[in-house]
């Protein structure tokens, strides 16, 4: 187990220290930041118990949501994870 | 002296500052690992070896989840963990930009810290505006969150199940923190699509696709998509 979760971590840095770079490798990574985050919200948002769930009473959906507002409003970290677990947990009990 | 130094490049008040989200999400997060950990039979001891070496918060939830089962084999447990954690090559070849000129001992250290959520601190601080990420401030976060998780899994085998945790709230934490390193990032408006995209896609994707490989095919093909959009865009 060690092993297997060791060596995709690793391996990565040691090879392209040796190979050069390509200008379209390089254009590519810029695109691979966001296309990651897409992928684990939408997963940690949309995937419940390994179903989908679209409705409007998936609490993460709500909550996520005024995260990205504060999130793009603040530029703030702190303010957007405080604001999504508060709301998380209002929404999850008292609606 | 030099010792000093070096310590102080790893740890300091910036690195703490990017860290404490990441906290925030093990503690309660490695506890209830290692009370489910307990529960498989795991002792302190081994917990704490396991979160050193495996360092891998899905995949150990994983394999505890496979261990208490008791129908699955060693190898099963040990090709699905390799699965689960092949998206860290996706994270670690990202990074490698920033980490040229570095030793093999240093990548050898900073690649064991090397998570979903360190991935994501790391990327945004190194491609932020005001550009004072370094190498050893990554290392220093990898090596705290890395610690915190240690701490917090071994706690939990140790305590058992005392605290009541609300699971649903406490991986929340993390969630809220990828949505908010995510549109830090919004950069232009193709960059908002392709994200959108690359989620819509993990979704498609994870219906066919187990343990976690949706999210590595679906980077995949959105950042391609997103590199042919944009040169048709400047030819045009």
């Amino acid at each position: 187990m060690c092993l297997v979760s060791y060596l995709p971590r690793v391996m990565p840095p040691f090879i392209l220290a040796k190979i050069k770079i390509s200008p379209f490798v390089e254009r590519w990574l810029q695109y691979v930041p966001t296309s990651v985050f897409g992928a684990l919200v939408f997963s940690e948002i949309f995937i419940k118990e390994g179903r989908l769930d679209f409705s409007l009473s998936n609490v993460n959906l709500l909550a996520s949501l005024l995260v990205l507002l504060v999130a793009v409003k603040t530029h703030s970290l702190a303010k957007s994870i405080v604001v999504g677990l508060a709301s998380f947990w209002l929404l999850q009990n008292f609606i | 002296m030099k010792k000093v130094f070096i310590i102080s490049r790893i740890f300091n008040r910036a690195v703490m500052k990017a860290v404490w989200p990441i906290w925030l999400g093990y503690l309660p997060l490695g506890f209830a690992g290692g009370v489910l950990a307990q529960k498989v039979g795991l002792t302190p001891w081994e917990t704490g070896v396991m979160s050193l070496l495996v360092f891998a918060g899905s995949g150990q939830f994983i394999a505890l989840a496979m261990m208490g089962g008791g129908t699955a084999s060693i190898t099963s447990i040990v090709m699905t963990t390799f699965i689960v954690n092949l998206r860290h090559l996706l994270y670690s070849s990202t990074l490698a930009t920033y980490l040229m000129e570095k030793s093999k001992k240093y990548l050898g250290v900073f690649a064991q810290g090397i998570t979903d959520e360190t991935f994501a601190v790391n990327l945004n601080k190194f491609t932020a505006a005001e550009a004072d990420w370094d190498a050893d401030k990554a290392l220093g976060v990898n090596v705290l969150a890395h610690a915190c998780w240690i701490f917090s899994n071994v706690l939990g085998n140790i305590t058992g199940n005392i605290l009541v945790i609300d699971m649903a709230v406490v991986s929340y934490t993390l969630t809220a923190m990828f949505i908010g390193l995510w549109s830090f990032h919004f950069g232009h408006k193709l960059l908002i699509i392709i994200g959108i995209f690359s989620g819509v896609l993990a979704l498609l994707l994870s219906s066919v696709l187990d343990h976690k490989l949706h999210i590595v095919v679906a980077t995949l093909l959105a950042a391609t998509a997103g590199c042919l959009v944009e040169s048709w865009c400047v030819k045009k």
